[in-house]
């Protein structure tokens, strides 16, 4: 509890010990001015190298605040709960700070507690949708508590010699999740990564490059609360593939370690002129995560090799004061290979442990996919804008085979989708932003081939082949935002605020078994 | 500084042991199906530890049915022998129990070929002169003859008093069935509770000198007393041992879920105030371990059990730890004694897992018990029954006996001689 304690007390204090530090120049920060800062701040956004970040000389700004989440519907993969609420507190700011010769410097902080209810078919991780095919599910539907504590620094040194630019981006995650019916796992999450980067300016052109690690690591036992009683559970190699067991209190095969290590390195490009600004950035990141199911004796339930690249061109064109157009695209690829292992226990009296004989990909998911989105913001009113209004498209190509027995799954979709904003001003101090935005998915194809031993349990058709209707559903959206802001408060620089937001899905496909799903957010806080 | 060289070397630590793993993963290709073979051959006489024995040519080996079952990815792949006892599939690597199974006639009497090779690790193909050549890739079986006694009732899981929700097993109990055709006298049989206690895939090493396949070994051994001809059992009468003689169902003074007072025998673990004066007490020959508890019962999670039958009264030097002799044995590098007991004397066995899933667990050889029986739960007021597959004239079952508790167990509500099995006519209550 110290340890929490002390990461929230941290958070709090970042955002606000960056602001006497930062440049006096008369910016109003709103939901609004904030949102365009970002947006036009290419480096900060959609890079990975934090020393890039001085290329944007960001205005500083902060922020705080608590939120609500709500969630509801049958429109939703099995693991997700039916009905989520959470609410968190959230601070971050920084910015280009004139008081340390112009450094950079940014923080976030962000503690979460998440219900969700009914959640199904998960009894071992806190995002089983995170990737790995190694969990343990069962059929009775759960909550789950989870908490998180999330915190990022990202600083940027001072340009040296008019040229080289040295940054840093590191963040600490640390989380804890409990199901609350037995078979109940108490799942501990640590995260820890760090991205130094460099970049070299060469007049209106920049390159930079960064590495990045992190090491991650995520622990539990399901155990019964009701002693003597058995529980069915089902351990997945992949979906489709796994096997029966159960968790009684003697049961000694319940526990589950996963220990990732992540490396990566990223590039950038970018140029700058008066009305045009433009980033060119690639990355390639490959995770390993090994999943045993012991401290003291440990076997290799599998390991997932997590390849991920992506490339993206994000640009602001800016041909008059008053209008400003982005461009954001970006295509990436994922490919989780599943590799399971022949193992034997030596139980020689010297050595007694488990011997790996050999080692196999049996599985892989990928998935690949374009996002594009182009938007034009008016900006007349000083840091804040007017309207924004675009226009978004993406693709997605979702591929899963499980080698032996062979079983393939293979979905297209494409989603298009449109946006707006409206900033309504009405004097120095009140301001309402008013958004909406709708979006359309279609499926393209969908196709599965299932040969595994499976296919007549629930945990086949309730679960993997839901899934599967679920990732190749179309449906239609539709959502809206509100936020007031009162603004000219701490010397004229800050507002408080108050938003709301609401989003309506509705399946297209599958209609027995999908109906809707229904999110909203409200927030309160404070900008300066 | 101190600090500044502690927190380098544990970088440096930390990204060695990133860069094993990440190179560790690397070298993992896509799978490829495995082509294998795998000799079956009925052996007699003594099998050394790597499986050569005297290979019995009476027994054709020809049409048996191999199993290749991987309970790590619930895999089961059925083929039959050839000619030369191979039996040949595709499977992926795994570790595989084998199981054979399959029947002959010899000299008028029926036979069961069955045996198993738990946790056989497959990673390459096995071609047929490889199985042919090797002991590796063989399986050793010791044709059996059917037994005219087998276990055709076994209470071990417990059950829950659904009113106050409490656990109970104290009527734990084993019935005993002659499904032959000829009076079999029960003078001198044991019933032992096999090593290891608990199921575990992590099975116990035993002496190399032992062999394989040849004893089973057994930490809690108990015999029925007499001298030869004191205790007949007819074909269609069974005898059942209990853990505590007692109406267990009377809920003022118990809390179980049936009457077992009309057991034969109950199991006399030295304490006085477990004792019900009606019912004769079962002597303990042999305790592996300290009796701490003075009382016996088997795990309700599933035990192993066997019946055998050594001709004589059992004495063994001390009851406790420490007992040296032909009849005992250690495991490698451990000082805790257990009852060697030899294939020949065994007349049945059967394997109970926690789950029917817990195959990789199964600690009796498959001669013994190919399979497993379970009653999937704990506490849930359940008994493994053999099935029946047919009746005699006088009404009394005939069960099946394939030496594959899998396939001849089915679960039940207990209840004592449940398909019309005879008492014999030396239980207490007749005298």
């Amino acid at each position: 509890m110290i340890k929490y304690s002390y990461i929230k007390l941290t958070g709090c204090l970042v955002a606000a010990a960056l602001a006497p530090l930062c440049s006096s120049a008369q910016r109003i920060n709103t939901e609004a001015s904030v949102e365009r800062l970002k947006s036009e701040s290419l480096q900060f956004s959609y890079s990975d190298n934090a020393s890039g970040i001085q290329l944007d000389q960001m205005d500083y700004y902060s922020q705080v605040g608590l939120g609500y989440d709500i969630e509801k519907g049958s429109f939703k993969r099995a693991q997700e709960g039916e009905h989520n609420t959470g609410y968190r507190f959230f601070t971050d700011g920084g910015g280009t700070m004139k008081a340390l010769k112009g450094a950079f410097i940014w923080g976030s902080f962000e503690y979460s507690r998440d219900q969700l209810r009914d959640a199904e078919y998960n009894a071992s991780l806190i995002d089983p949708l995170r990737g790995t095919p190694f969990f343990i599910a069962d059929t009775y539907k759960s909550k789950w508590i989870n908490q998180l504590y999330d915190m990022t620094v990202k600083a940027a040194a001072p340009k040296l010699w008019n040229r080289l630019i040295f940054g840093i981006e590191a963040s600490y995650q640390n989380g804890q999740g409990a199901k609350q019916h037995d078979p109940r796992p108490l799942v501990s999450l640590s995260k820890f990564e760090i991205k130094p980067g460099v970049t070299v300016t060469l007049g209106k052109h920049a390159i930079g490059a960064n590495y990045q690690y992190y090491s991650r690591r995520e622990d539990g036992s399901a155990k019964n609360k009701i002693s003597m009683s058995t529980n069915p559970v089902y351990i997945f190699n992949f979906p489709g593939f796994y096997v029966d067991a159960s968790i009684t209190s003697s049961t000694d095969d319940n526990e589950r370690i996963y220990n990732a290590n992540c490396m990566g390195v990223g590039g950038q490009y970018s140029f700058t002129t008066q009305k045009l600004r433009l980033l060119v950035s690639g990355k390639y990141t490959r995770e390993v995560e090994d999943v045993t199911n012991s401290y003291t004796t440990p076997k290799m339930v599998g390991t997932t090799r997590d390849e991920r690249w992506s490339i993206g061109l994000n640009a602001v064109y800016k041909p008059s004061k008053e209008n400003t157009f982005f461009l954001n695209a970006a295509y990436g690829d994922r490919s989780i290979d599943g590799i399971q292992y022949v193992q034997e226990w030596d139980n020689s009296f010297e050595v007694a442990k488990w011997i790996i004989k050999s080692k196999s990909v049996r599985s892989n998911s990928s998935k690949a996919g374009f996002e594009g989105r182009l938007q034009y913001m008016r900006t007349t009113r000083g840091d804040s804008y007017n309207w924004t209004a675009g226009v978004e498209f993406s693709t997605e190509k979702l591929s899963d085979i499980y080698y032996f027995p062979r079983s393939t799954q293979d979905i297209e979709n494409c989603t298009i989708g449109i946006f707006g904003r409206k900033n309504f001003i009405f004097n120095e101090k009140h301001s309402l932003l008013v958004g909406i935005r709708a979006s359309y998915k279609m499926n393209n194809s969908s196709d599965i081939d299932y040969n595994g031993y499976k296919a007549d349990t629930k945990c086949y058709t309730d679960f993997t082949l839901r899934d599967y209707y679920y990732l190749g559903s179309g449906y239609a959206a539709f959502g809206g935002e509100i936020t007031y802001s009162f603004a000219r408060l701490f010397k004229g620089r800050g507002s408080v605020f108050a938003a709301a937001s609401g989003d309506y899905v509705r399946a297209d496909d599958h209609r027995d078994l999908f109906d809707r799903r229904f999110y909203a957010n409200f927030k309160i806080g404070l900008m300066f | 500084m101190k600090k500044t060289y502690i927190a380098i070397l544990t970088a440096a630590a930390g990204l060695c042991s990133c860069i094993e793993m990440m190179d560790s993963a690397s070298q993992a290709d896509v799978v490829n199906p495995l082509n294998v073979s795998f000799k079956v051959k009925a052996v007699t006489g003594f099998v050394d530890s790597d499986g050569n024995g005297t290979i019995d040519t009476n027994f054709p080996v020809e049409g048996l049915t191999v199993r290749f079952s991987n309970f790590e990815e619930d895999a089961v792949i059925e083929t039959l022998t050839d000619e030369n006892g191979i039996a040949q599939t595709e499977v992926a690597p795994g570790n595989y129990t084998i199981s054979v199974f399959g029947e002959s006639e010899s000299e008028g009497n029926t036979y069961y070929l069955n045996g198993a090779v738990q946790n056989k690790a497959i990673t390459k193909d096995i071609t047929p002169e490889q199985a042919e050549a090797s002991n590796d890739f063989s399986i050793a079986i010791r044709p059996a003859m059917v037994g005219p006694l087998c276990f055709s009732q076994i209470f071990y899981c417990g059950s829950t008093n659904p009113e106050t929700q409490s656990t109970y097993f104290r009527d734990q109990f084993y019935e005993i069935y002659n499904n032959g055709d000829e009076t079999y006298y029960l003078d001198h049989l044991c019933f032992a509770h096999l090593v290891p206690e608990f199921a575990t895939a992590t099975l116990p090493e035993w002496p190399a000198e032992d062999g394989l396949n040849n004893y089973v070994y057994a930490v809690t051994v108990w015999q029925l007393p007499g001298n030869g001809t004191d205790y007949p059992l007819k074909p269609g009468e069974s005898f059942i041992i209990t853990q505590e003689a007692a109406n267990h169902a009377d809920h003022s003074k118990y809390g179980g879920l049936i009457d077992t007072s009309l057991s034969e025998f109950e199991t006399w673990a030295g304490n006085p105030q477990r004792v019900n004066p009606d019912v004769p007490d079962l002597e303990y020959v042999f305790w592996s371990g300290y009796i701490v508890t003075m009382q016996w019962l088997n795990t309700v999670s599933g035990p192993g059990l066997c019946i055998y039958q050594p001709g004589k009264h059992l004495e063994f030097p001390t009851i406790n730890t420490g007992v040296l002799g032909e009849t005992t044995q250690r495991q490698v590098g451990k000082t805790q004694e257990y009852v060697r007991i030899s294939a020949e004397q065994l007349i049945d066995g059967v394997e109970m897992l926690p789950t029917s899933n817990s195959l990789n667990m199964k600690r009796i050889p498959g001669f013994v018990d190919a399979g497993a029986a379970s009653t999937e739960e704990i506490y849930v007021g359940k008994s493994v029954c053999r099935k029946v597959i047919g009746q005699r004239p006088d009404g009394t079952p005939i069960y099946q006996d394939t030496n594959n508790s899998t396939e001849d167990f089915e679960t039940q509500v207990p209840q004592f001689r449940r398909n019309g099995e005879k008492m014999p006519a030396w239980n207490w209550s007749l005298k």
